[in-house]
């Protein structure tokens, strides 16, 4: 019984980071059916941009603030100056954000060098909990807390506010929305930095436990694209539902079945791309 | 057409006299190159004329070098028939592969090439018994050809490797200008179209998927010669990635593009690793450099009129 | 008449210019290099490894104004792109026939060793790897070619297993990551144990891309009294972490293979790591003083402190140039350079090092213990095993006859 409850939260705070790192992309890839390779490096570089300001200020929350400002700016920039040009290329997109992974990278192996590296947990969530014969670490919950804020915040921008209302008309058919006089252009920037800023909180909280290191970029990616794939292009639901199900699934996976491991992600992927190539919640 | 022409006769011209004037080392680094072209080129079949964007290529490309380097280290040295087997390896693989993959697209199909390859490099990784693990297959060696033509040497091997590309390269060309490789294209701009004409484009995709991985395969067979090696990164999502990007470099859709692209990714990683440490931050630069002045990849950078017979 | 005596000037000119060149004695030309190429990574994973090789590697060389044997000694120092090791071959290629190196050094990862094996033996070139760890290349794929300055994955477990069994352990789990080095790094553990008379009651591998061990560590056996475990980089961060965090710390005693607590991940896992027992060649707070000496140079030449990668370079700098010092410089005498090459034994900052005849290290094994001094975490050195070979207590015969650990995977535990 223990076992299954740790999975399960284990499973349920793995999911939420992936949730973070998804949401951002699977709007961005929704709306503006842009590909963003470089969506992980948001994430390596918004840990290690956190790792920094902790140095400098003590503070997890100024840490994670600060650097989520700063990658949201990257962001901005890099769609403003870049992406713009290349809308609607998907090929193009492709070679772009990809020299951009290999830039981030080096950058950051660069500044920060390669070893491998963990932000420091905040400090009323550094020890674990005890129900019973349950030892949980506290900032896992951290997580899962902070993961349902952002998906309820998400989906209330999505739902109630004019700006999830073009966000959503955008989604469905960007040519109508344009006609209906919604300035698509900004709302795509906006969207945009979303992503990034989503991507650099990811990058802070799964620092914690996950770490910052070379290569999370390019790990972190993967998963977020396997999350995005299964929950459906454009959908903030299927990447919340998609997130839970990779994270419940590869946890299992990996404790159940371990000589299948290396299967446990791509496995369900491709089981639900064959029987729904478009995803739980994407539309054909 | 004149200038495309004489562009090519000494182009030509210069890769058989090759061994002349390059070092052994450089040598190397040519057939190098030319193995990857080929590889960019079963791709580009692929993604450039059908317009299925497949990040899982590296599977046919290592399990033709697995089959070759297992059948050669365990069975028989006869290399012909060792060739044939890895060429119908990396066929069955793309037979199977392809009612699983061809239901999806655009951005779906990526994403499930990439699983089913993911799971070929699970298993040559996790089999340690069968292929070596992550530590690989080493030692095997170059064979020779009817009576005493060894390939172990660098000019014969290069030869070799000329001679395959170029027959390849060739079958591709007449492959895309057939009326199967127009039809490809048709596909690729508009499949409701194509269906609507009467064209059954799901063989058409799967038929293209099969002489995708078909060269491909080929490809991996001459590398684990080339290196004497075969390892999981041969199967790898990187292997995969890396040669996605020589096509989209070197220009998707025109068959030449690639081969530009294969050569000078493989140049360029080399050349500029031996010269500074931040040769990624450098590498990276030129990828973005490339698509913001070069739109259709490097192949539209060059003059329209020697184009011509090449693209 | 003036332009003929113009020509006649220009014709003496031009004649005397000839004789003097003919003529004078030739410029002594100074004796070529020898010339070492090095092969590292420098993106990805392995970087910071490869990067902290290659200072060890050229700390050295610096120290002794770059010459050995009478002769100058010339770095060509390629790094490879990734780990890949299609790219390592690639590079060695460079080097040998492109820049005609005399000898090889580098190499952190396995894939590349192995797939450099057939090529170095082929082109005669003495390689000296001062990384990778597969037990195959210093066993049964050994070649006259191929030594090493660092390890075989397995030659600093063999004590460990010792070790625990002496401090009255009986019933241990064992974890690795799932690859080749994982096995033979805890299979050394677990032979030695099990002959000791302890018994694995549990074997565990972990996904080399794990983020959470949590699935792992719940299943740990509680009957355990040890568990003993090799990870390293990220996952050794991630899995001491988590050790603690689910309850483990304090309930069942942690050891395992030095890199669990590698002196660059100390910092991270601050009191998580106390107590915990590992071994390892080396350790930083190793209180001799070649490594006292080492220590200082090394922090002081590229401000940061060193790591058991630079030392493993260092060595095989002392390697590359104690074999020349005996060969006279004399590098194109190969026979004579591999057979000083095998002779050689240095004063390593780990201590005496020389090799067998599979051309492994044989070097102190220490235990090290995590220990706060003040306010920073240091490896106490608690116990050394001098002059440890890979071989252990077996000798080369007995331990070749047995299965190797890469294929013992599954079959420690009863």
């Amino acid at each position: 019984m223990n076992f299954w409850i740790i999975q399960i939260l284990n499973g349920v705070s793995f999911g939420m980071l992936l949730f973070l790192l998804a949401a951002g992309l699977s709007l961005i890839f929704g709306l503006m059916k842009v590909l963003n390779l470089a969506h992980g490096s948001y994430y390596l570089l918004g840990g290690y941009l956190g790792l920094t300001v902790l140095r400098f200020t003590d503070s997890f929350l100024l840490a994670l603030l600060g650097a989520a400002l700063g990658i949201t700016v990257l962001g901005i920039l890099m769609e403003r100056w870049f992406l713009r040009r290349i809308y609607g290329e998907p090929l193009r997109q492709a070679l772009l954000t990809f020299g951009f992974l290999f830039i981030f990278a080096d950058i950051a192996l660069w500044i920060w060098g390669g070893n491998p590296q963990t932000l420091p947990k905040p400090g009323p969530f550094t020890g674990s909990i005890r129900m019973g014969a349950i030892v949980f670490p506290s900032y896992r919950l951290l997580v899962i807390a902070v993961g349902l804020v952002i998906g309820v915040g998400l989906w209330w921008l999505q739902e109630k506010t004019r700006l999830g209302a073009m966000l959503r008309a955008g989604v469905d058919d960007e040519e109508m929305a344009k006609g209906m006089g919604i300035n698509v252009s900004l709302l795509f920037t906006v969207v945009f930095a979303l992503g990034a800023f989503l991507a650099a909180v990811g990058g802070i909280m799964g620092g914690v436990f996950v770490g910052v290191y070379p290569g999370a970029d390019f790990e972190v990616l993967l998963l977020a694209f396997v999350v995005v794939i299964i929950g459906g292009l454009g959908s903030l639901k299927g990447a919340f539902v998609g997130g839970l199900l990779v994270g419940l699934i590869d946890n299992f996976g990996k404790a159940l079945v371990p000589e299948f491991a290396l299967f446990t992600v791509f496995v369900p992927m491709a089981v639900i791309l064959a029987i729904r190539p478009t995803g739980l919640f994407g539309r054909a | 057409m004149r200038p495309a022409l004489a562009v090519g006769a000494v182009g030509g011209l210069l890769f058989l006299a090759a061994p002349s004037f390059l070092s052994s080392y450089y040598l190397g680094l040519l057939t190098k190159m030319l193995i990857f072209a080929l590889f960019a080129m079963s791709l580009d079949l692929l993604l450039g004329y059908t317009g299925l964007p497949s990040l899982g290529h590296a599977a046919y490309f290592g399990l033709g070098a697995y089959t070759v380097a297992l059948l050669q280290l365990r069975v028989m040295k006869n290399f012909w028939l060792n060739a044939l087997a890895g060429l119908a390896s990396a066929v069955v693989l793309a037979l199977g592969f392809g009612p699983l993959t061809l239901r999806a697209r655009g951005d779906y199909f990526l994403m499930i090439t990439l699983a089913l390859a993911q799971v070929i490099w699970g298993i040559a990784f996790g089999w340690r018994s069968m292929t070596g693990g992550d530590d690989g297959l080493p030692g095997i060696a170059r064979p020779t050809l009817a009576g005493s033509w060894s390939l172990a040497g660098e000019t014969p091997f290069y030869y070799f490797v000329l001679v395959v590309c170029g027959l390849a390269m060739g079958l591709l060309s007449i492959i895309v200008r057939s009326p199967f490789g127009k039809a490809l294209v048709g596909i690729r701009e508009s499949e409701t179209r194509m269906r609507v004409l009467g064209y059954n484009v799901w063989a058409y995709q799967y038929g293209a998927s099969i002489l995708a991985g078909f060269f491909a395969g080929l490809a991996g067979i001459l590398f684990v010669y080339y290196n004497g090696y075969v390892g999981p990164a041969y199967l790898s999502i990187i292997f995969s990635a890396q040669v996605l990007l020589m096509v989209i470099l070197g220009g998707a859709g025109t068959l030449f593009g690639p081969v530009l692209g294969a050569g000078i990714i493989v140049l360029l990683e080399n050349l500029i690793s031996a010269m500074t440490e931040r040769w990624l931050l450098i590498l990276g630069t030129i990828y973005v450099v490339v698509t913001l002045f070069a739109p259709q990849g490097l192949h539209g950078l060059i003059p329209r009129a020697l184009r011509g017979h090449l693209g | 008449m003036k332009v003929r005596n113009e020509r006649r000037v220009t014709v003496g000119f031009i004649t005397l210019a000839l004789l003097t060149a003919l003529l004078a004695p030739p410029v002594v030309q100074a004796q070529e290099p020898v010339k070492v190429g090095f092969i590292y990574p420098d993106a990805g994973t392995f970087a910071q490894p490869g990067l902290d090789m290659r200072d060890g590697f050229l700390l050295y060389w610096g120290q002794v104004g770059n010459k050995a044997g009478g002769r100058a000694v010339e770095l060509l120092l390629e790094n490879k792109g990734t780990a890949k090791a299609d790219e390592g071959l690639t590079k060695a290629r460079k080097l040998v026939e492109r820049d005609k190196v005399h000898i090889l050094g580098g190499v952190i990862s396995t894939p590349v060793a192995y797939a450099l094996r057939t090529y170095v033996v082929e082109k005669n070139m003495p390689t000296v790897i001062m990384n990778a760890g597969a037990d195959g290349i210093t066993q049964k794929q050994k070649s006259d070619y191929m030594f090493r300055s660092a390890f075989a994955n397995s030659d600093s477990s063999h004590p460990l297993g010792e070790w625990a069994y002496k401090q009255g352990y009986r019933k241990a789990v064992i974890m690795a990551m799932d690859f080749g080095a994982g096995y033979e790094q805890i299979g050394g553990f677990a032979r030695t144990f099990i002959e000791a008379g302890g018994q694995v009651i549990q074997e565990i591998y972990t996904p080399l891309d794990a983020a959470d061990y949590a699935p792992y560590l719940t299943s740990i056996k509680r009957e355990a009294d040890v568990v003993a475990v090799f990870y390293a980089g990220a996952g050794a961060l991630r899995f001491v972490n988590q050790y603690a965090e689910f309850g483990l710390k304090g309930k069942i005693p942690l050891i395992g293979k030095g890199y669990l607590v590698d002196e660059v991940i100390l910092p991270g896992l601050g009191d998580n790591a106390v107590g915990i027992v590992t071994s390892l060649h080396w350790s930083a707070a190793l209180d001799a003083p070649a490594n006292k000496r080492f220590l200082e140079a090394y922090a002081a030449k590229y401000k940061r402190p060193a790591t058991t990668y630079a030392e493993q370079g260092y060595v095989g700098a002392q390697m590359i140039a104690q074999a020349l010092e005996a060969v006279k410089g004399n590098v194109e005498n190969r026979e004579a350079f591999l057979a000083a090459l095998g002779k050689v034994e240095v004063d390593a900052p780990r201590g005496k090092v020389k090799l067998d005849a599979y051309h492994n290290p044989i070097h102190p094994i220490y235990i090290r213990k995590v220990e706060k001094k003040g306010n920073e975490l240091q490896n106490t050195v608690i116990a050394t095993y001098p002059s440890t070979s890979q071989f252990w207590k077996w000798g080369p015969d007995a331990y070749l006859a047995m299965p190797p650990y890469a294929e013992m995977k599954g079959k420690w535990a009863k």
